[in-house]
């Protein structure tokens, strides 16, 4: 086999692994605080994607946009936590998740009012120009995609290691009753998990939009993409999740690649079935409960 | 106790839900048509666009004091892109809104139930999916006036044999109904312009990265590629394979010349050689000679279009339109008084099967008892991107 | 202590007056409500064995829809390819889903709840991409067509009103063995073990339950009831593609059991129900509001009922009936 063709699909694997990956950092945030499953991670990205277009084509330059994308992202965050986990948060698991697939349904229709159903796009940041290496070509916006995603998990790593806030999230999500106990508002860690989450999905809708396009509707499928990712890699831990993520986005291009016709789905996933089945954890996971 | 009335209030809501639609409108005097499209879910696009076109065309008609007299009523329900919700829709159009004729079936996957629907309750249908992998099925109720994928194989494939010399293909097919139509169709006619298929790769419509299937194909000893799709994920595919430096001629279906799939890719359908689809003459009548014999019914319709909705008129409005003006023409001969249900879809049935040279946007169209899609002579052209435009391809 | 609705005496007069409700709607409803009825009973049927899985053995499962599917493709390939009798399809169906959900749920009813949320979500899409890819045994993305339908040499004409029956009657009866299963000895163990019901594995384990078995066994039997209610569905659209069985599908019949309750089996009409009913009432009222397409609309409207249902009702609505209808002895 070829060493170009090879190398090709190691980047196009890269690349995809990076957007599951960032996606699954959204699940891990908030799962880990408040062990809910926020099926609408999705909608975030496609948020921080329409949104950035939209100030955009206003002609409020790029950086500007993201950051305005950003903040109306997290305002839907925390209305998503305050208005409709918080005063549930006595109800079951099962009932949080579908909570969240509600509010789902009522953006995804928001943005089908407001955006209509066409596809959007954006130019690649700062025009980065597609890059020819040894035979195989890496497309222009894919170093903002993997960089964002390292800057993201290193920035990550920091702040819950190293910062006070963090501590006292990572603290909430080990041993609620402890960290009520020495004086951490669980509510409030809470609400800025969801907002910390809805923000990174913002980026990610942002930085991924000049490579995959956006549109109203590209939420619920990204969901589960990052859902796989987070729970293949094990969505206790950081390094689970990130190891998910590349581990699908590579499966998925390394089939899709090499396998004839449409079958190449069916190995994917039956790879991550089976990845499942050998390590009921997911890949790392935190020693304990899961 | 708000939080008890606000139980009580939903559990009467839910109650009274599903049997509420016992209830049917009072009778009119007016032509009532069921639109059962998709607003939302993935087909979404297509439905909405099909809508504004429809909407048009029933203003204008009304505008010009109906048919006979009689106005004609639009009933529009979302199929919300599921095969389940089209079959029930299709129910309540014909037992509850008395429809006397249904428009219906964005995609070829939502349209076969429609079918035996149809010809069971004896209503008219009027299908808006695009291939042609089913109609044999139709049976005495339902017509298909649309478009048929081997009137753009054709021409594409003409194109890449005579004009490029094309003797090796590559197919790249998307994994969905539409694409379905490629696996079938594609082979059956490569054989006429002395091609081979010498590679074939698949792709998922939500994919984003179709980098392994062109390193496939750029692999293989494929002169040209036929992308078969009507996802973005077939666009992605036009990007991807210039960026890689793939620079052999490359064919696709109609969809990638939509106007919002131009404006995001347009720099890249533009790079030598240029893409060439297949499109209506919607999309660029401009360039038509003025003895066209259309370019009067596109520039009319494009106004209207405009002025409504503000954007030009797109070849899936224009499909929504000649659904109607279908309609509009089988009504006018049908020349039935909509006051006995039965008899007026039995007479409008007959109507659409006399339907005779009826010259609409992606062809003419003579239907007959064996024939429900009846496209006598088709109006695709091959259109190519410059400029930032597209354009009638001269050749 | 998880309640069961209707004990004793007034279960049998509830499951009566339902029988004899069935029996009488048809008389009074058009022909279209009792299309919406039939669609109801199809996702009544698949929502019953989710409710006894997630509600009496306490495990979750995203992946109903694909043996929803199964059921549906199974009986689809048995009847129009060697063309087997749609009733004995059914069965085979049915046999071969339940067999095929035992093996998976073998393999992965050991790990932990979140996991096997994640497998069974996989499972979707594994399903998907098997149907799409087998293009000859299934006719691929397209769907299959041609699915014969199912006869009775009797006189009722109507084929929806045939399939209203059927599939009423089934839901009935699976209604009755779902009542016998969770008050019997194996719906106690199995609640032994359920913990949102204040069991756990460790209690079971205490109590000598073999957990995997029942576990298996459970997770089998909510498949044969989806593939039961997938064979129907075939048989009555006529054609079936594979989106109609996606993910949606599988979220959308657990939207239905905690709406409708899991502290019982008759959950799963209400759910069901108010699901469907919702949609409906949706539609017919949207266009009073609003003119143009109003489907944008309905999704908004129905996301937010949906939330204000699960705040308000997070037992679902069965949680009602409860405080209408007083307990008997438990």
């Amino acid at each position: 086999m070829d060493f170009s063709v090879v190398l090709q699909f190691l980047i196009s694997g890269v690349n995809l692994g990076c957007i599951y990956a960032a996606l699954g950092l959204g699940f891990f945030i908030v799962y880990g605080v408040t062990r809910v499953l926020n099926l609408a991670q999705g909608e975030f990205v496609m948020l921080g994607g329409m949104l950035t277009v939209s100030f955009y084509a206003m002609g409020i330059s790029l950086l500007p946009s993201i950051l305005l994308a950003m903040i109306i992202t997290a305002l839907a965050g925390a209305v998503l936590y305050r208005f409709i986990i918080y005063p549930a948060r006595n109800s079951s698991g099962v009932t949080q998740a579908l909570l969240t697939v509600g509010f789902a349904f009522a953006i995804e229709g928001i943005a089908l009012l407001v955006w209509g159903w066409e596809y959007q796009s954006l130019p690649n940041f700062l025009d980065s120009p597609n890059i020819q290496f040894w035979g195989a070509t890496i497309f222009g916006q894919t170093p903002w995609v993997v960089g964002s995603t390292f800057f993201m998990v290193i920035g990550l790593f920091l702040f819950f290691g190293r910062t006070i806030q963090g501590k006292a999230l990572r603290a909430c999500a080990d041993e609620r009753l402890g960290a009520k106990t020495v004086g951490i508002s669980t509510e409030r860690m809470a609400l800025f998990s969801f907002i910390l989450a809805a923000i990174l999905g913002a980026v990610v809708g942002a930085v991924i939009t000049p490579l995959t396009m956006t549109s109203y509707s590209i939420g619920f499928p990204l969901t589960i993409k990052g859902l796989l990712a987070a729970f293949v890699g094990g969505i206790t831990r950081v390094e689970g999740v990130i190891l998910g993520g590349i581990a699908l986005g590579m499966v998925e291009a390394i089939t899709a690649g090499l396998m004839p016709s449409g079958y190449y789905g069916v190995i994917a996933l039956g790879i991550l079935i089976i990845v499942f089945l050998c390590r009921p954890r997911g890949l790392l996971s935190a020693r304990g409960k899961v | 106790m708000i939080r008890r009335t606000v139980i009580l209030l939903m559990v009467t809501i839910f109650a009274i839900g599903g049997l509420i639609s016992c209830a049917g409108p009072a009778p009119e005097a007016s032509y009532k048509i069921g639109i059962l499209v998709s607003q939302t879910g993935k087909f979404s696009g297509l439905g909405l666009q099909s809508l504004e076109g429809m909407g048009i065309i029933v203003d204008e008609v009304n505008e010009n004091g109906g048919i006979n007299g009689i106005p004609l009523e639009l009933v529009v329900y979302d199929d919300k892109s599921s095969a389940t919700e089209v079959a029930r829709m299709a129910k309540k159009l014909i037992e509850v809104d008395k429809v006397h004729a249904l428009v219906a079936g964005t995609v070829t996957a939502l349209s076969h139930s429609l079918v035996s629907v149809a010809n069971e309750a004896k209503v008219p249908l009027v299908m808006l999916s695009g291939t042609a992998l089913f109609d044999d099925q139709l049976g005495a109720w339902c017509f298909r006036p649309m478009t048929y994928e081997k009137d753009y194989i054709d021409l594409l494939l003409d194109y890449l044999g005579s004009d490029q010399g094309i003797i090796k293909l590559a197919a790249l097919l998307e994994n969905s109904s539409y694409g379905e139509a490629g696996k079938v169709y594609l082979p059956k006619s490569v054989g006429d312009y002395n091609m081979t298929i010498v590679v074939t790769q698949h792709f998922d419509p939500a994919a984003t990265d179709l980098t392994p299937q062109l390193t496939n194909i750029r692999k293989s000893d494929a002169q040209a590629i036929f992308i078969w799709g009507s996802s973005p994920a077939a666009s992605f595919a036009v990007k991807q394979a210039r960026i890689m430096g793939i620079a052999f001629p490359i064919v696709t279906t109609p969809s990638q010349s939509a106007p919002d799939r131009v404006k995001a890719f347009g720099e890249y359908y533009e790079m030598e050689p240029p893409l060439v689809s297949d499109d209506s003459k919607l999309a660029i009548w401009q360039q038509l000679p003025e003895n066209d014999p259309d370019k009067a019914m596109c520039r009319e319709f494009d106004q209207l279009v405009t002025k409504r909705y503000g954007h030009p008129a797109t070849t899936w409005n224009g499909l929504g339109a000649q659904m109607m003006l279908f309609i509009e023409d089988g009504l006018k001969r049908a020349k039935v008084a909509p006051t006995n249900l039965e008899e007026t879809r039995s007479k409008i049935r007959d109507a659409f099967e006399t339907t005779k040279e009826l010259n609409l946007f992606v062809g003419v169209y003579t239907m007959s008892p064996a024939d429900h899609c009846g496209k006598v002579a088709a109006k695709d052209v091959l259109v190519t991107f410059k400029e930032d435009e597209t354009v009638l391809l001269t050749r | 202590m998880s309640k069961i609705l209707l004990s004793g005496h007034l279960q049998y007069f509830g499951v009566a007056l339902f029988a004899i409700v069935l029996l009488i709607l048809p008389l009074l409803a058009g022909p279209y409500p009792i299309a919406v009825l039939v669609d109801i009973g199809f996702y009544s049927i698949v929502t019953m064995g989710l409710i006894i899985l997630m509600g009496f053995a306490g495990q979750i499962s995203l992946g109903q829809a694909v043996f929803f599917g199964l059921g549906a493709y199974v009986s689809g390939i048995l009847t129009t390819q060697y063309h087997l009798s749609p009733w004995l399809a059914l069965v085979l169906a049915a046999i071969a889903t339940g067999g095929i959900a035992a093996i998976i749920g073998r393999a992965m009813l050991r790990l932990r709840e979140l996991i096997v949320a994640g497998v069974t979500l996989a499972l979707n899409l594994v399903f998907y991409y098997l149907v799409t890819s087998l293009v000859d045994l299934t006719g691929g993305a397209s769907g299959m067509t041609n699915i014969p339908r199912l006869s009775l040499d009797g006189f009722i004409p109507e084929y929806t009103l045939l399939n209203y029956y059927l599939v009423w009657i089934i839901a009935f009866l699976l209604l009755i063995f779902s009542l016998n299963l969770v008050n019997s000895r194996v719906g106690r163990a199995l609640r032994s073990m359920n913990q949102l019901a204040g069991g756990s594995e460790e209690t079971a384990q205490a109590l000598g339950v073999n957990i995997m078995k029942y576990k298996v066994q459970v997770f089998a039997l909510s498949a044969i009831y989806a593939s039961i209610a997938g064979s129907i569905y075939a048989y009555y659209i006529g054609c079936i593609e594979p989106d109609t069985f996606g993910v949606q599908l599988s979220v959308r019949v657990v939207i239905m059991a905690i709406i409708g309750g899991m502290t019982s089996p008759w959950g799963a009409f209400l759910g069901a129900g108010s699901i469907v009913g919702l949609t409906e009432l949706l539609r017919e009222f949207m266009p009073v509001l609003i003119a143009g397409p109003t489907g944008a609309y309905e999704l908004i409207a129905y996301g937010i009922i949906l939330v204000m249902a699960l705040l308000f009702l997070p037992q679902g609505l069965i949680s009602i009936c409860h405080r209408l209808v007083p307990q008997g002895g438990h």
